[in-house]
């Protein structure tokens, strides 16, 4: 679809296409960038241009070669991160509190699911969210779980499920052929099975958080198929 | 399968040096600092290193690489990886954060022969330029531009000029400065599209 002139205030396609390249680079000035985005939230076509000119840009960045930081540098960075929002004393005592528990990304889930997985879980979940919840044990461990994704005996990617109070599962692609809509299902330790979303690959890539409903039991594998059901790539955290 | 969480510290910093990046981003997004001392880790070379390159002043670089990533780590919950690689959401904060300090050192333009050298006058600093671009392929299609594009590219994408500004600096009319930046990327998306069939 295409946008007309008057869906973003008379600003059409011709005119986007004179901007995209300095909006992926970052250079527009902030009332064209705001025109040109307003644009391309409405323009399917430009919205594209706009993803393979930020692919350029992406690039561009990608190419500086890496240098050794000045000696100390980890170390100033992680007293910053350290104070990031937290007063001296309260650092002291959370950091202590760490030492004791030595956990580490299995405490993703409250932000993950409430900032990133609950917007995705909006946009691209292809199974009403009550369907995981009925289909899945109450039971489910704590830690985080990270299960190889294979294909073919191959490394397509990995897996990552977090259970608590905000269980959440991470997939990440990276392998499969083509450009593709392909589906995430888990199955459950009792083998019940549930379509927890559709996703895209891009080139044979890429990567989702989707929240699990706090009842969510233990999962004994994920699997990726594809459009006509197939199986392209499967997980198992518990055989 | 194997479960990261319960592990003793260093056996669990071990296993987090395996695990991806979405995984560490998501591990900062919960305020694990054991998650953001391997992402700093991994990542502070590439970031020192294109602050470097694009400010040529180690002080201020590092400073805008560590601003960079107490950004990432402070802003990690609203990362979204449908949107970008993680690289390229750091590298891009890290990116931002030159050009503003870029805009601040600008009061005095850029000197006659940093130009000269950007068109190609200067073989040494066109080497130099070379080296930087070690991507297969993407190498070959930015020594292609044509000089006045590759000029113009520069200028937007490591110096973080507006085409008004580069239009100013070019002493073309704001249009051609607009073109030249779109032709240049244009071409550089062909050239890589290209690569990645081969």
């Amino acid at each position: 679809m295409t946008a007309d002139r008057t869906a973003a205030g008379g600003y059409g396609c011709g005119d986007a296409a004179a901007d995209l390249a300095e909006l992926a680079l970052g250079v527009l000035t902030g009332e064209e960038r705001a025109r040109a985005v307003a644009h391309v939230e409405v323009c399917e076509a430009c919205a594209t241009a706009l993803t393979q000119l930020g692919a350029v840009a992406d690039q561009l960045l990608a190419v500086h070669l890496e240098a050794d930081p000045p000696p100390g540098f980890e170390r100033r960075v992680l007293e910053r991160i350290g104070a990031a929002g937290e007063g001296a004393s309260r650092r002291g005592e959370r950091r202590r509190r760490l030492r004791a528990r030595p956990v580490t990304v299995a405490t993703c889930a409250a932000a993950v699911v409430t900032a990133v997985a609950g917007f995705l879980v909006g946009r691209v979940w292809g199974a009403p969210r009550g369907a995981v919840a009925s289909a899945v044990a109450p039971s489910r461990s704590s830690g985080l779980e990270v299960a190889g994704l294979r294909a073919a005996g191959r490394a397509v990617g990995e897996v990552y499920a977090h259970g608590g109070p905000h269980p959440w599962l991470l997939v990440a692609v990276d392998g499969l052929p083509g450009d593709s809509s392909v589906t995430c299902e888990v199955i459950d330790e009792h083998g019940r099975s549930v379509v927890v979303g559709s996703f895209w690959l891009a080139s044979g890539r890429g990567s989702w958080v989707v929240s699990l409903p706090p009842s969510a039991g233990a999962l004994r594998s994920a699997r990726i198929a594809g459009a006509r059901g197939a199986i392209l790539a499967s997980a198992t955290f518990r055989p | 399968m194997r479960v990261v969480g319960g592990d003793h510290p260093s056996r669990s910093a071990r296993r987090l040096a395996a695990v991806s990046d979405e995984a560490l981003v998501a591990g900062m997004a919960a305020r694990d600092e054991q998650s953001a001392a391997v992402f700093v880790r991994r990542y502070e070379r590439r970031v020192f290193g294109l602050a470097l390159a694009m400010l040529g002043d180690a002080a201020l670089a590092q400073d805008v690489a560590q601003e960079a990533l107490v950004r990432a780590w402070r802003h990690a919950a609203v990362f979204d990886p449908a949107r970008a690689p993680v690289a390229s959401w750091l590298l891009t904060i890290a990116r931002n954060l030159a050009i503003d300090a870029l805009r601040l050192r600008r009061s005095v333009p850029l000197a006659g022969d940093e130009l000269a050298r950007l068109g190609g006058g200067d073989r040494e600093s066109d080497r130099a330029l070379d080296v930087a671009l070690s991507i297969p392929g993407l190498h070959a299609a930015l020594a292609g531009l044509p000089p006045e594009q590759r000029r113009a590219l520069v200028l937007a994408h490591a110096y973080g000029y507006t085409a008004a500004e580069i239009g100013r600096i070019e002493q073309i009319p704001l249009g051609t400065a607009k073109t030249r930046i779109r032709s240049g990327m244009a071409k550089l998306r062909v050239s890589m599209a290209g690569e990645a069939d081969r």
